[in-house]
C-alpha cells in the first residue's frame, strides 16, 4: 500500500506560495540593497545597483498587502497549525513525535510575528535614507535585524518541516492538484455561510 | 475548542501592525527646519511651516 501524501488545503497553497515569493524576493532584493548602499558589516561582488531598493520596497509592499489576507487564514481555518492552549504541556514531552509538532507549531507562530515586524519596519522606513547615506536611523537597524530573523525563522521553518513530515510535506505546499471539495469554485459559498456564522450568529 | 488565548494575543498585535504600517507615515511629523530653527509640520503632500508668527515678532 502507497504511504498517504500530507493534503494542504488550496487556499493555503495560494496564499503560502504567494507570500514565499514576496518574502523570498524582498530578503534577496533587501541584501542587495544593503550592498549597494551600506555594506558594513561585510560585501558580495553584486553589480552596483541603484534601483534595486525601488525593487525592495515593492516586493515588501506586497508582502504587506498579502498579509492581513494570510494572517486572517491562519488564524482562522489554519489555527491548528499555530501554537495552541496546551503548547506549554507539550513542550515537556521532549523528543517525543508531539513535541516536535508543537516545535513546528511554534515556528509557524514566530513567522507570522516575523513577518509582521518585516513588513512593518521597512513601511517606517525612508527610500530617501540609504540614497542619502543616512543609516543611523533606528528603524532601518530594525529592518536589517528583522532581515536576519526572517533567515533564521525560514531555516527553522523548513527544518522543521522536515523533521515533522519528511520531504512528502515539503512537496506538499507545491502540489498543483485539489480535491473536488477543495475547488475555488466552491470559496464564495464558503465565504458566505463563514459571514453569515459571524454575523447572524447561527448558519443558515 | 478552548480559548487560545496566547493566539489571539498574536493575532491582535499582527492587525494592529499592518493597520499601523498604513496609518503612522501619513501621521503630521514636527521637524527642526535647520536655517531659521523654525518647527516644519511635514505630512505627505503638504508642507507648512508653523512658527510664522514667532518668526515675524524676532
Amino acid at each position: 500500500m502507497a504511504p498517504s501524501r500530507p493534503y494542504q488545503p488550496l487556499l493555503l497553497r495560494l496564499l503560502h506560495g504567494l507570500n514565499s515569493i514576496f518574502v523570498i524576493g524582498a530578503i534577496i532584493t533587501g541584501f542587495w540593497t544593503y550592498d549597494t548602499y551600506d555594506g558594513r558589516w561585510g560585501r558580495l561582488p553584486l553589480p552596483q545597483f541603484k534601483e534595486i531598493e525601488s525593487i525592495h520596497g515593492t516586493f515588501g509592499l506586497y508582502a504587506l498587502l498579502l498579509l492581513p489576507i494570510f494572517a486572517l487564514y491562519a488564524f482562522r481555518r489554519g489555527q491548528r497549525r499555530l501554537i495552541q492552549p496546551d503548547t506549554l504541556a507539550k513542550l515537556t514531552q521532549v523528543g517525543k513525535p508531539i513535541w516536535w509538532y508543537t516545535l513546528h507549531r511554534i515556528t509557524n507562530t514566530v513567522m507570522l510575528l516575523a513577518l509582521t515586524f518585516a513588513v512593518f519596519s521597512g513601511k517606517m522606513m525612508s527610500e530617501k535614507w540609504l540614497p542619502q547615506g543616512e543609516f543611523d536611523h533606528t528603524w532601518y537597524y530594525l529592518h536589517l535585524i528583522a532581515w536576519a530573523v526572517m533567515i533564521l525563522c525560514i531555516s527553522v521553518h523548513l527544518l522543521m518541516s522536515a523533521r515533522v513530515g519528511g520531504v512528502s510535506l515539503l512537496l506538499s505546499i507545491l502540489d498543483l492538484k485539489f480535491r473536488p471539495q477543495d475547488s475555488p469554485a466552491l470559496w464564495s459559498g464558503h465565504i458566505r455561510n463563514w459571514l453569515s456564522q459571524r454575523f447572524k450568529g447561527t448558519p443558515k | 475548542m478552548k480559548q487560545n488565548l496566547a493566539l489571539t494575543i498574536i493575532e491582535i498585535i499582527v492587525f494592529i501592525s499592518i493597520i499601523a504600517a498604513w496609518i503612522i507615515p501619513l501621521l503630521p511629523k514636527l521637524e527642526p527646519e535647520p536655517n531659521t530653527g523654525s518647527l516644519i509640520l511635514s505630512a505627505p503632500g503638504a508642507v507648512w511651516l508653523i512658527p510664522v508668527a514667532a518668526k515675524q515678532n524676532s
